[in-house]
C-alpha cells in the first residue's frame, strides 16, 4: 500500500493540476498559458489583450500607464488573464472607486487575424457595465 | 589528457545503476537558481532568506543532493511563490515543483529507488509534452494557423527567419508599426490593417507548422513514457526542443527538458547530447540571450 502512494501520489497531484487548469480555462475563461496546464503558445497570448474604460462616449486604454493610474493600469493587466464577470467586477468597482464615477464601462478585446487575406482587427471577449452594484 | 565531453566521468554516488543522477542533480540545480535570479515574482524578505539557507545547505551539507532536506527548502520556497501567484508564474515552475517532489521521495527513502525516480521525470515528461499538444489541439486559433501566423508577422516566432529571407525583416518592421497604431484607437471604430507577409504562403506555413507541432510533442509525449530508453523517443524529445528553440528562444523550458532527457538517456553518447544542449541553454538564460 505505502508503495502504491509513493508511486502515484505525485502523477495525481500532476493530473489534478491538469483537471483544474482545464476547469477554469472553460469555465472561468482562464487563459490556456498559464495555470500548470502547460498550454503555452497554443493561444494568443493575454498581453495582446486591450482593457478599455470609461464611460460609452469616452473610453480610454487601462493598460497604458500615461493614461490610467498605476494601480488600475496593474489590475488592468492581470485582468487579461482571466476576464470572467466575477473578476471584471472586482476591476469595474476598483476603477470607479478610483476615478470616482458611479457606473463605468470595462470591455477586453482580442486581436483576430484573417488568414486569407491578412486583415487584421479587434473582437470584444467580454464586456460589463458597472452601475455601482453587481 | 584533453578534457571532452566524452572524458567527463559520470559520478557515482548513492546508486550504482544510476551512476549519473548528481549529473541530473547538478544541472537542474543550475537551471533553477537561475531561474529564481530571473524571477519576477517575488516576494520582500523572502527570496534572500531562502538564497542564504538554500547555499549554506549546498556548501555545509556532506554531498546535499542527496539530502531531502535540501530538495524540501527549494521546494518550500518554490510553493511560496505558486501559492502567491498560482494563475501566474511560468508553466515551468509547476514543472519544478513536480521534480522536486520526485526529488525528495527519491532521496527521503532508506535506499535511492532508480526505478521510481525514472517513472516520475518519464510521468512529469509525458505530461508536460502531452497536454502542450492537447491544448493546441483543442485550440481553434492554434489549428488554423492564425495564432502562429500572427505570431510570425509580429517577430516572436521564427526570428532567426529575418537573416535568410530578403524581406523578413522590412515586412516585421511595417506590420509592428502598423500594429502600434491599431492600438493606439478604440476598438469599436471597427478599424482594421492589412498586414504583409514578410514570406509567400505564410498562411499555409503557419497551418503546416502548428500541426506538424502538435504531432511531434504528442509523439514524443507518449514514446518517452512507454520506451524511455529506446533511442526514437530521445529522437522525438530532441526534435520537439529543436523546433521549439528555432520558433522561440524558451530556453529556461528547453534546459528543463534537457535536464530530463539527460536523467532518461538510454546510452553515454544521448548523455552528452543533453549535457551540451543543456549547457547551450542554461548559458542563454544566464547571458540573457534567450527566454528564462
Amino acid at each position: 500500500m505505502k508503495g502504491l502512494v509513493l508511486k502515484y501520489a505525485l502523477p495525481l497531484l500532476i493530473l489534478s493540476v491538469a483537471i483544474h487548469q482545464f476547469y477554469m480555462v472553460y469555465q472561468n475563461r482562464l487563459t490556456r498559458w498559464k495555470g500548470g496546464g502547460f498550454g503555452m503558445y497554443s493561444e494568443m497570448h493575454a498581453l495582446t489583450r486591450e482593457v478599455w474604460i470609461g464611460k460609452a462616449d469616452s473610453m480610454w486604454l487601462a493598460s497604458n500607464p500615461k493614461v490610467t493610474k498605476k494601480e488600475v493600469a496593474n489590475k488592468a493587466n492581470r485582468l487579461r488573464f482571466m476576464p470572467n464577470k466575477n473578476k471584471l467586477l472586482q476591476f469595474a468597482s476598483y476603477a470607479a472607486k478610483q476615478y470616482g464615477y458611479d457606473s463605468i464601462l470595462v470591455q477586453v478585446w482580442e486581436p483576430i487575424l484573417n488568414p486569407e487575406n491578412n486583415t487584421l482587427s479587434r473582437k470584444l471577449i467580454s464586456e460589463l457595465k458597472y452601475a455601482g452594484k453587481p | 589528457m584533453p578534457v571532452s565531453l566524452s572524458n567527463i566521468s559520470w559520478h557515482q554516488n548513492g546508486s550504482k545503476r544510476l551512476s549519473y543522477a548528481v549529473l541530473f542533480f547538478q544541472t537542474l540545480f543550475t537551471i533553477l537558481a537561475l531561474y529564481n535570479i530571473k524571477e519576477p515574482v517575488s516576494i520582500p524578505f523572502i527570496k534572500l532568506p531562502f538564497a542564504i539557507a538554500i547555499l549554506a545547505a549546498l556548501y555545509f551539507l556532506p554531498k546535499p543532493f542527496y539530502h531531502p532536506v535540501f530538495w524540501a527548502s527549494l521546494l518550500a520556497y518554490f510553493s511560496i511563490l505558486l501559492v502567491k501567484d498560482f494563475y501566474g508564474v511560468a508553466n515551468h515552475h509547476f514543472a519544478a515543483c513536480y521534480i522536486l517532489i520526485a526529488l525528495i521521495q527519491y532521496t527521503a527513502g532508506s535506499r535511492p529507488d532508480d526505478d521510481l525516480l525514472k517513472f516520475h521525470i518519464r510521468f512529469i515528461l509525458m505530461m508536460v509534452l502531452l497536454l502542450s499538444a492537447v491544448q493546441k489541439f483543442l485550440s481553434p486559433s492554434y489549428t488554423n494557423g492564425t495564432f502562429f501566423q500572427f505570431e510570425m508577422y509580429m517577430d516572436i516566432f521564427l526570428k532567426p527567419m529575418k537573416w535568410v529571407v530578403p524581406g523578413w525583416q522590412n515586412a516585421i518592421a511595417e506590420n509592428l508599426e502598423a500594429y502600434k497604431q491599431l492600438k493606439a484607437v478604440y476598438p469599436s471604430k471597427l478599424e482594421t490593417i492589412i498586414l504583409r507577409e514578410p514570406i509567400s504562403h505564410a498562411a499555409v506555413i503557419a497551418k503546416t507548422g502548428s500541426w506538424f507541432a502538435i504531432i511531434i510533442e504528442a509523439m514524443a509525449g507518449i514514446a518517452l513514457f512507454a520506451k524511455s530508453s529506446h533511442r526514437i523517443s530521445h529522437v522525438l524529445l530532441l526534435a520537439t526542443i529543436a523546433g521549439v528553440f528555432f520558433f522561440r528562444q524558451e530556453t529556461g523550458f528547453l534546459a528543463m527538458l534537457s535536464c530530463m532527457g539527460l536523467l532518461l538517456a538510454p546510452a553515454k553518447s544521448w548523455r552528452n547530447i543533453w549535457l551540451f544542449c543543456f549547457i547551450v541553454f542554461a548559458a542563454m538564460v544566464a547571458t540573457g540571450a534567450g527566454l528564462r
